[in-house]
C-alpha cells in the first residue's frame, strides 16, 4: 500500500464609542435613545482584464504550465521541450523562459526560490545570484527514499510537499 | 505531519506564519481539505478538518490572513470556497457556479481574491476566472479550455494572474498571464 504523507522542510538549510455632554437630569429617563449607527453601502468596485499575454515556452515544447506567480510578478513552472520536462521561471513583465533545468517548478517565493521536483526527488533551486540556481533536493531528510514532491515554499524558505511511505505491500 | 486518518495526504500551500493546507483522506476513505497549524507558545502542532461534517473538500491556498481557498461538495453543489478563520473556527463561503459550470479554485491572494476556473464535461470545458467581493470575472483564452492557478497580490489597484489554456485539438498546453484592474466607483450616497 502506498502511503502519502505531507513534510514540512526549512528549504533553506534544514528539515525541517462617543460621549457628549449631558443636562443634569434628577431622574434617569425611562428608555435611553437607541444608538443606530448606518454604515454606508461599499463603493461598487468594477474589474476590467485585459487580452492576456501568452508566454513561450522552450523551444520544442508543447506542454507549457504556469504553477505560480510570485508578487514581483515572477513566475515559475513547467516546459517539456522534446517530451522533458524543465522547470521553468519567466522573470517578471518577461514573455521569454529562463530553464532552470530538468523537473517541475510549483511554486516561486518573493525571493526567487523555487521548489518542485527533480527527478522523484522533493527539490529547490536557489538563486545564486549570478544567474543561476543552486539545486538542493530535500528528501534525504525524509524518513522514506520514495518518490517525494515540493509543492510550495514560503517567504522564510519553509516548503511543504508529499512523500509516499511503502508501509506494506 | 499527522493527517486525518487515511492513507492520502498530500500538502498543497504553505503561508509566511507556517499554516499548511492540502487535502486528506479519513478513515472512511473521504478527501477532506485541512489546514495544519504549527507549534506555537507551547502548544503542540494541530491539524484541523475543513469539513467535519463529512463533505469531500480540497484546500488549495492559504493566504497571510489564514485564509484558505479550495473546493466545497455538497450533495447539491461542487463549488469554489473561502474558509475564513473566525474566532478559533473556520466560517465556509461558497463562491457558487460561474458560466453555469461547477468551480474550482486554485488560490487565493492577501486581499482575499481567489482565482480558478469551472468547468464542465462532454465536451470538457473550462472557463478561467478571477474573483473578488461576491463577483465572478472571466480571464479570457484563445480555446476552449483556460485554467487560472495563481495570482499575485494587490500591486497598487491591479493583480496579475497566470494560467494555461490547452488546445482541446493538438492538446498543447500554452502559458498565459493576464493584468486584473480593479477600479473604486463613486460611493453611492
Amino acid at each position: 500500500m502506498l502511503r502519502a504523507t505531507p513534510f514540512l522542510a526549512l528549504g533553506t538549510l534544514a528539515i525541517v464609542a462617543g460621549c457628549s455632554d449631558q443636562p443634569a437630569l434628577t431622574a434617569p429617563p425611562a428608555r435611553p435613545n437607541p444608538i443606530v449607527t448606518i454604515d454606508p453601502p461599499p463603493a461598487p468596485i468594477s474589474v476590467s482584464v485585459d487580452d492576456p499575454v501568452p508566454l513561450k515556452g522552450l523551444p520544442g515544447s508543447t506542454y507549457n504550465v504556469a504553477s505560480s506567480i510570485n508578487d514581483r510578478g515572477d513566475v515559475a513552472g513547467v516546459s517539456s521541450p522534446g517530451g522533458v520536462e524543465h522547470a521553468v521561471l519567466w522573470p517578471a513583465g518577461s514573455t521569454a523562459p529562463i530553464d532552470i533545468g530538468m523537473g517541475r517548478a510549483s511554486d516561486i517565493n518573493n525571493a526567487g526560490q523555487l521548489a518542485g521536483e527533480f527527478g522523484i526527488h522533493a527539490a529547490l533551486w536557489t538563486p545564486n545570484g549570478a544567474g543561476a540556481f543552486t539545486l538542493t533536493l530535500l528528501d534525504a531528510q525524509l524518513p522514506s527514499p520514495n518518490y517525494s514532491q515540493a509543492q510550495a515554499i514560503n517567504a522564510a524558505g519553509q516548503v511543504v510537499g508529499s512523500y509516499q511511505v511503502q508501509s506494506k505491500w | 505531519m499527522p493527517d486525518l486518518g487515511g492513507t492520502f495526504c498530500v500538502a498543497a500551500d504553505i503561508n509566511s506564519r507556517g499554516y499548511v493546507v492540502g487535502a486528506s483522506t479519513t478513515s472512511a476513505g473521504a478527501q477532506h481539505g485541512f489546514v495544519w497549524s504549527p507549534p506555537s507558545w507551547g502548544q503542540p502542532g494541530n491539524i484541523r478538518d475543513l469539513t467535519p461534517n463529512g463533505d469531500p473538500s480540497y484546500a488549495s491556498s492559504i493566504n497571510d490572513a489564514g485564509q484558505v481557498a479550495g473546493q466545497h461538495v455538497t450533495p447539491t453543489t461542487a463549488s469554489a470556497s473561502i474558509w475564513t478563520p473566525m474566532r478559533g473556527d473556520y466560517v465556509v463561503k461558497d463562491l457558487g457556479t460561474f458560466t453555469g459550470l461547477q468551480t474550482w479554485s486554485m488560490g487565493i491572494n492577501d486581499a482575499g481574491f481567489v482565482v480558478g476556473y469551472a468547468s464542465r464535461e462532454s465536451p470538457y470545458q473550462a472557463d478561467a476566472f478571477f474573483w473578488q467581493n461576491g463577483e465572478f470575472s472571466l480571464l479570457p483564452g484563445a480555446t476552449s479550455i483556460v485554467y487560472a492557478t495563481a495570482l499575485t497580490g494587490l500591486n497598487g489597484n491591479s493583480v496579475q494572474v497566470v494560467g494555461v489554456s490547452q488546445d482541446a485539438a493538438t492538446g498543447a498546453f500554452t502559458v498565459l498571464r493576464w493584468k486584473v484592474t480593479l477600479t473604486q466607483g463613486p460611493v453611492i450616497q
